[in-house]
C-alpha cells in the first residue's frame, strides 16, 4: 500500500474547497495511465488540457506536477493521494521513472543545499561589530516604542476603559502600526487583539484589563532583559517581535529526535493567512511540540502535519523557558497512520501541569491538555448546587472526570454535538487547546476510533 | 464585578481614592516590592500579576454528576471509510443514493458510527424513517439531549404513544405543530384526531380547515361520516369538494351510496342482440358486451357541489363529460367488476370500443387510485398505452399507474417503454432498483460512443435516433442520470470499466461526455458504499 493515510487526511491537505473538489473527480483510475509507487515516491500521468506528470513523495507528502495551477498541491496531485488512498492496486510497484527519479534527486540536493547552510549560518564568522551595532539601534528602537506604548496604556486605565468601548478598530490600529514602527511586532499583535476583545459577549472588561496586564509585565521584563535567565529572556525577546530566523533555531535551539505522534491539528484563517496549529508528542521523550506553520491562500503548508498519523522526524525547539514551539528539521521516515489513544491526564493533573507552565512563562497563552477518562455534560448551571456554581452562569457544557469526584473543566461555547455522540456518556480520550478560561476540543478517542473535531476554518 | 475592575472600566482619572486600586491577591505585595511607580503603572502590573495567578491557580469545578451512559450499541457500527462517504451525502448528497444506503445499513444490521449522529438527526424530515433504525442505542441517547431531535425517540422503542398533555399542546400549538399533533393522532388514535377537528374547527381560517381536512385522509374510516359530512356546507369551497371526496372513498356513507345510484342509471353493459352476435354464441364464443353510456343532464344541479362534482371542466373538456368522469370517479372500479360480473380487461375493452372512451378511462383511473383497486392498474397502464388521447382528470395517468404496478407487473410494461419514442422517459420515473432484465435493455440502448448512430442491432433506430441529432440529447443525458441511480448494484461493476472519453468537439458530443461522466461518478459512489455495507 503505497499511502497509508485516510481521505479526510488528505483533504485537509488541500489548499481550498474546490481543488478538494475536483481532487476528488480525479481520484478515480480511469484519469490516470502509467500509474506507479516506489519506497519513495508515487506517480501518475493525468490527461487534462494537456498530459500532465504528476508525483508525490512519501516522506513529506511534497508534490510536484506538470500542470499551470499555482495551487499547492495542485488537483492532481490531491487526485492521486486519494486514488492511492481509495485504490492502492492501482499502482505498479517499480523504479521510479526518469521524470519522478530526476526530481527527487533535486529534491535531495536541495536539501542538502539547506543543511549545509544552516551549518554555515552557525559556523559562519559573522562581523560582530556591526552585528552588536544593529542590536543596539533595534534595542533603543523597541525601548522607545515600550515608552510610547506604556504611557498609551497608562492613559487608557487614567480615562477608564468604558470610554474605549466604543472606539472603532483604526484606535487598535494606529498603537499597532506605531510598535511595527518600532520594530516590535510581536507587540503590535497584542495590541491588536486588545480591540478583538471589546466584542466579547462577557467579561469584556476583565479580559481587556487581562491583557493590558499582561502587556505591562511584558514591558517590564523586557527593561531588565539582562536580569532574566537566557531562556526566559529568549522568550520575551520572541514576545516583543525579536524572532529567530528558522536556520537560528536549527542552530541554537534544542534537538529532539523522536516518533512524533500528531495528536491535533487545526486550521484558522488571520488576515489572509492560513495558519496551521500541529501538536505532537513524542513517544520516547514524552515532550509536547507545537508546529505552526503559514501559508497564503493557495500556497501549501512547508509539513502535512495530520492528526492520527506518526512521523519519525528530528525537531528543533525555540528556546524558551518553558519550550514547546519547534519546526521539522528533518524527517526521517515516512509519516504512518497512528490512531491510538494517547495517555491522558485528568482534569486536576492537566491543571496543574499547566499553572507550572504558567509560572515559568506567564505569557503562556493555550497549552494542549489531553484528557483521560472525561465525560462531556450538558450543565444547566443552577446557582446553588453543589461547588463554585458562581463560575457557571448560563447553559454550559463541561468535561467531567468519569471516575474522579466529579471535577470538571468548561467547554468553550459553541456546538459539541460530535463529542457528546462519541461519548454518549462513557468516559473518552480528548485532546483540546486549554487558555486557562475554557477548552476548545481538537481530537477525541473513543471506541478505538479518533476523531477529529479541530476548526477547520479554511 | 471587583473593586479592581470597576475601578479600571471607570478609570483611576475619576477616583481620587487608590484603595479600589488592589486586587486583594498576592499580587499587591508583589507589585510593592517593585518599589514605587506611577499609580496607572502600578495597576497595570498588578493587573498582569493577578491575571497569571488566576489563570494559574483555576480550580475545577467540583461534584458534577457525569450523565447517565447510553446502553451498549449490540450492532454492526458503520466504517470510518464508510461515515466519510455517508458524511457528504447527509451534508447534501443525492437523495437517492443517501436513501439506498441508508435502506442497505439497516437491511444489513448496522448502525451509524457515533460522529455521523448529530447530522443524521438533524436531517430532513423526509429521511426519518430511514435514519431511525440505524440510530441506535448512542443515537437515541444523543437525541435526548436537544428537543428538536424529540422525533429520533418517538417510535425507535416500537412503542407509538400521543403525548400525555395532547389537548392542551393542541389548544396552545403553533399551527405547524398542531398539524404533526394532528397528523400523529390520526395514526396512532384516528378517533381522538377527529376530534381535535371537530373541536377546532369554526375558529380556524379556511387554509387551516383544509390542511386538516386532507390529514383526515389518514385513518379515515365509518365513524368520520358524521364530520365530514357536517363540511359539506362550510363556507369555503375548497373545503366542501376536499370533504366530499373522502367521502368518496367510504363506499357505505350515505352520499357514496347515493353517487353510487345514479353512475348505476348511467351505465349498463350489455350483451349486442343484433345477427352477427347470435351467430358469434351459436358457434360458442362469447360476443363482446357493449358498454351503454349516459351522460348526466343538460344544467348542473346546485346540489352537486356538496357532493364533490364541480362543474366548471379543464379547457378543453365538455361538460357534461367532465360531470360524468367526476361522478364515475367516486365509485370504486370493483363495483363495476362485480355488478358487470367481467374482468377489468374486459370492462375496459369495452370502454375503450365507446365513443366516450377518454372520459371513461380518466374516470376509472381517477377512481382505481381513489379506492386503491390494485387489480385495475396494469389493465388500465395497458389501456393509456394504447390510447392517444390526453388526460383530463389525471395529470400523469401513467407515471402515476407504473409506480403502483407490481414487480412482476411492471417488468414487461417497462421494457415495452423502450421502444416508445414519446414515452421512453416515463422510465426514468420509474424509482430503482429496475428489474435487472429492464436495466440490460436500457444499457444496451445507451449509445456506447457520441457519434454511433444504432443503438443496438434488431432495435429500430428511428424510436430514439441517433444520439447527436439535435433534441435527442435531453432524452438520453436524463436517462442515464436516471440509470446511475436505478441500475441494480450487480450491474454496476462493469459499467466502471469503460474507458473515460476525450472531450466532444460538437455541443452534443459534449453533452454526452458530461452524461456519461456523471454517471460514472455517481456508480463508483453507489459501488464504494456497497462495499463498506456487508450483512
Amino acid at each position: 500500500m503505497p499511502l497509508q493515510l485516510t481521505a479526510a487526511q488528505i483533504q485537509a491537505l488541500a489548499p481550498d474547497a474546490a481543488s478538494v473538489a475536483a481532487g476528488r473527480k480525479l481520484g478515480k483510475p480511469g484519469a490516470w495511465k502509467n500509474l506507479g509507487h516506489s519506497a519513495e515516491a508515487l506517480w501518475g500521468e493525468c490527461q487534462g488540457s494537456a498530459l500532465y506528470q504528476t508525483r508525490v513523495a512519501l516522506v513529506d507528502l511534497a508534490a510536484q506536477c506538470s500542470c499551470p495551477s499555482r495551487k499547492f498541491p495542485c488537483k492532481h496531485a490531491l487526485g492521486l493521494m486519494f486514488l492511492a488512498v481509495d485504490t492502492p492496486a492501482a499502482f505498479a510497484e517499480g523504479d521510479a521513472p526518469e521524470w519522478v527519479a530526476s526530481w527527487l534527486a533535486k529534491r535531495g540536493a536541495a536539501a542538502e543545499k539547506k543543511k549545509a547552510r544552516a551549518e554555515q549560518t552557525a559556523a559562519k564568522p559573522v562581523d560582530l561589530v556591526a552585528q552588536a551595532k544593529r542590536a543596539e539601534k533595534r534595542h533603543e528602537n523597541v525601548l522607545a516604542g515600550l515608552d510610547q506604548l506604556d504611557a498609551w496604556c497608562a492613559d487608557l486605565v487614567r480615562q477608564g476603559l468604558a470610554r474605549v468601548q466604543a472606539e472603532s478598530p483604526s484606535f487598535w490600529d494606529l498603537q499597532a502600526r506605531r510598535l511595527i514602527d518600532a520594530q516590535a511586532p510581536g507587540l503590535a499583535a497584542r495590541v491588536r487583539q486588545l480591540g478583538a476583545r471589546i466584542g466579547e459577549r462577557s467579561e469584556w472588561a476583565a479580559r481587556l484589563l487581562d491583557d493590558l496586564g499582561k502587556l505591562a509585565l511584558l514591558s517590564h521584563a523586557y527593561r531588565r532583559i539582562e536580569q532574566l535567565e537566557p531562556a526566559l529572556s529568549a522568550d520575551v525577546r520572541r514576545l516583543v517581535g525579536l524572532t529567530l530566523e528558522q536556520a537560528e533555531v536549527v542552530a541554537h535551539g534544542d534537538l529532539v529526535e523522536d516518533h512524533w505522534i500528531v495528536l491535533a491539528d487545526s486550521l484558522e484563517e488571520e488576515e489572509r493567512v492560513r495558519v496551521q496549529r500541529a501538536w505532537l508528542r513524542g513517544e520516547t521523550s514524552g515532550r509536547t511540540a507545537l508546529v505552526l506553520q503559514f501559508a497564503a491562500y493557495g500556497a501549501r503548508f512547508a509539513e502535512a502535519l495530520l492528526a492520527g498519523t506518526r512521523v519519525r522526524a528530528r525537531l528543533a525547539f525555540w528556546p524558551s523557558a518553558a519550550p514547546e514551539r519547534a519546526l521539522i528539521v528533518e524527517r526521517l521516515a515516512p509519516a504512518e497512520p497512528f490512531t491510538h489513544a494517547p495517555a491522558g491526564d485528568d482534569v486536576a493533573r492537566a491543571l496543574d501541569a499547566f499553572a507550572v507552565r504558567l509560572a515559568r512563562l506567564p505569557w503562556v497563552e493555550r497549552a494542549l491538555l489531553v484528557l483521560g477518562g472525561v465525560v462531556p455534560v450538558h450543565h444547566g448551571g443552577a446557582p446553588g448546587s453543589a461547588g463554585p456554581s458562581s463560575q457557571v452562569r448560563r447553559e454550559l457544557d463541561l468535561l467531567v472526570d468519569g471516575a474522579g469526584a466529579g471535577q470538571a473543566l468548561p467547554l468553550a461555547h459553541g456546538e459539541h454535538d460530535v463529542l457528546f455522540a462519541l461519548s454518549g456518556g462513557h468516559p473518552i480520550t480528548l485532546a483540546g487547546e486549554w487558555d486557562g478560561y475554557a477548552l476548545v476540543p481538537y481530537t477525541a478517542w473513543a471506541e478505538g476510533r479518533m476523531v477529529a473535531l479541530a476548526p477547520r476554518s479554511a | 464585578m471587583s473593586d479592581f475592575v470597576r475601578t479600571a472600566i471607570l478609570g483611576t482619572g475619576q477616583l481620587d481614592d487608590p484603595s479600589h486600586d488592589l486586587t486583594g491577591s498576592a499580587a499587591d505585595e508583589l507589585v510593592a516590592r517593585l518599589g514605587a511607580c506611577e499609580r496607572e503603572r502600578a495597576f497595570l502590573l498588578r493587573a498582569g500579576v493577578h491575571a497569571t495567578l488566576r489563570r494559574a491557580a483555576r480550580l475545577p469545578l467540583q461534584g458534577i454528576a457525569p450523565p447517565a451512559p447510553a446502553a451498549p450499541d449490540t450492532s454492526r457500527c458503520a466504517s470510518p471509510k464508510l461515515a466519510a462517504l455517508l458524511v457528504s451525502l447527509l451534508d447534501g448528497g443525492e437523495m437517492a443514493i443517501l436513501g439506498e444506503a441508508l435502506d442497505r445499513l439497516a437491511a444489513a444490521g448496522m448502525r451509524l458510527s457515533p460522529e455521523l449522529l448529530p447530522r443524521a438527526l438533524g436531517c430532513v424530515p423526509a429521511l426519518r424513517g430511514l435514519i431511525r433504525p440505524l440510530l441506535g442505542e448512542r443515537g437515541c441517547w444523543l437525541a435526548r439531549q436537544r428537543p428538536e431531535w424529540a422525533w429520533a425517540l418517538e417510535t425507535s422503542s416500537g412503542e407509538r404513544e400521543l403525548p400525555a398533555d395532547l389537548e392542551q399542546r393542541w389548544a396552545e400549538g403553533s399551527a405547524a405543530e398542531r398539524k404533526a399533533l394532528l397528523a400523529l393522532a390520526r395514526r396512532l388514535a384516528p378517533d381522538r384526531g377527529r376530534t381535535l377537528v371537530a373541536e377546532g374547527w369554526k375558529h380556524e381560517k379556511a387554509e387551516q380547515r383544509l390542511a386538516w381536512l386532507e390529514l383526515l385522509s389518514e385513518g379515515l374510516s365509518r365513524a368520520d361520516e358524521p364530520l365530514l359530512a357536517g363540511m359539506l356546507s362550510d363556507r369555503s369551497a375548497s373545503v366542501r369538494v376536499t370533504a366530499a371526496r373522502l367521502l368518496w372513498r367510504l363506499p357505505e356513507s350515505a352520499l357514496a351510496t347515493r353517487l353510487r345510484g345514479r353512475a348505476d342509471r348511467l351505465l349498463e353493459l350489455e350483451t349486442p342482440r343484433g345477427v352477427l352476435a347470435k351467430l358469434q354464441s351459436a358457434v360458442g364464443s362469447r360476443p363482446a358486451r357493449v358498454l351503454r353510456v349516459e351522460l348526466p343532464p343538460e344544467t348542473y344541479d346546485a346540489t352537486w357541489e356538496k357532493e364533490g362534482i364541480v362543474e366548471t371542466p379543464p379547457h378543453g373538456a365538455g361538460r357534461r363529460q367532465f360531470w360524468l368522469a367526476q361522478l364515475l370517479a367516486s365509485v370504486s372500479p370493483a363495483h363495476w367488476s362485480a355488478r358487470f360480473g367481467v374482468p377489468p380487461a374486459e370492462l375496459l375493452a369495452a370502454a375503450e370500443a365507446h365513443e366516450l372512451s377518454s372520459v371513461l378511462l380518466d374516470a376509472l383511473t381517477s377512481a382505481a387510485l381513489r379506492h386503491g383497486t390494485s387489480d385495475w392498474y396494469a389493465p388500465l397502464w395497458d389501456a393509456w398505452a394504447r390510447t392517444s388521447e390526453p388526460p383530463v382528470l389525471n395529470k400523469e395517468p401513467e407515471r402515476e399507474l407504473l409506480l403502483r404496478l407490481s414487480p412482476a407487473e411492471a417488468e414487461p410494461r417497462l421494457l415495452g417503454l423502450l421502444s416508445s419514442r414519446h414515452k421512453i422517459s416515463l422510465l426514468a420515473t420509474f424509482p430503482g432498483p429496475w428489474p435487472a432484465s429492464v436495466a440490460r435493455a436500457v444499457l444496451a440502448r445507451l449509445p456506447a460512443t457520441p457519434s454511433s448512430e444504432a443503438p443496438s442491432p434488431g432495435e429500430p433506430i428511428g424510436s430514439i435516433g441517433p444520439v447527436g441529432s439535435v433534441g435527442i440529447v435531453p432524452v438520453w443525458t436524463e436517462l442515464w442520470a436516471h440509470a446511475a441511480l436505478a441500475l441494480p448494484l450487480e450491474l454496476l461493476p462493469e459499467q466502471l470499466a469503460v474507458p473515460p472519453l476525450a472531450e466532444g468537439s460538437d455541443y452534443a458530443a459534449h453533452a454526452y461526455v458530461r452524461a456519461r461522466e456523471r454517471f460514472q461518478a455517481i456508480v463508483s459512489l453507489r459501488l464504494a458504499l456497497a462495499r463498506e455495507i456487508t450483512s
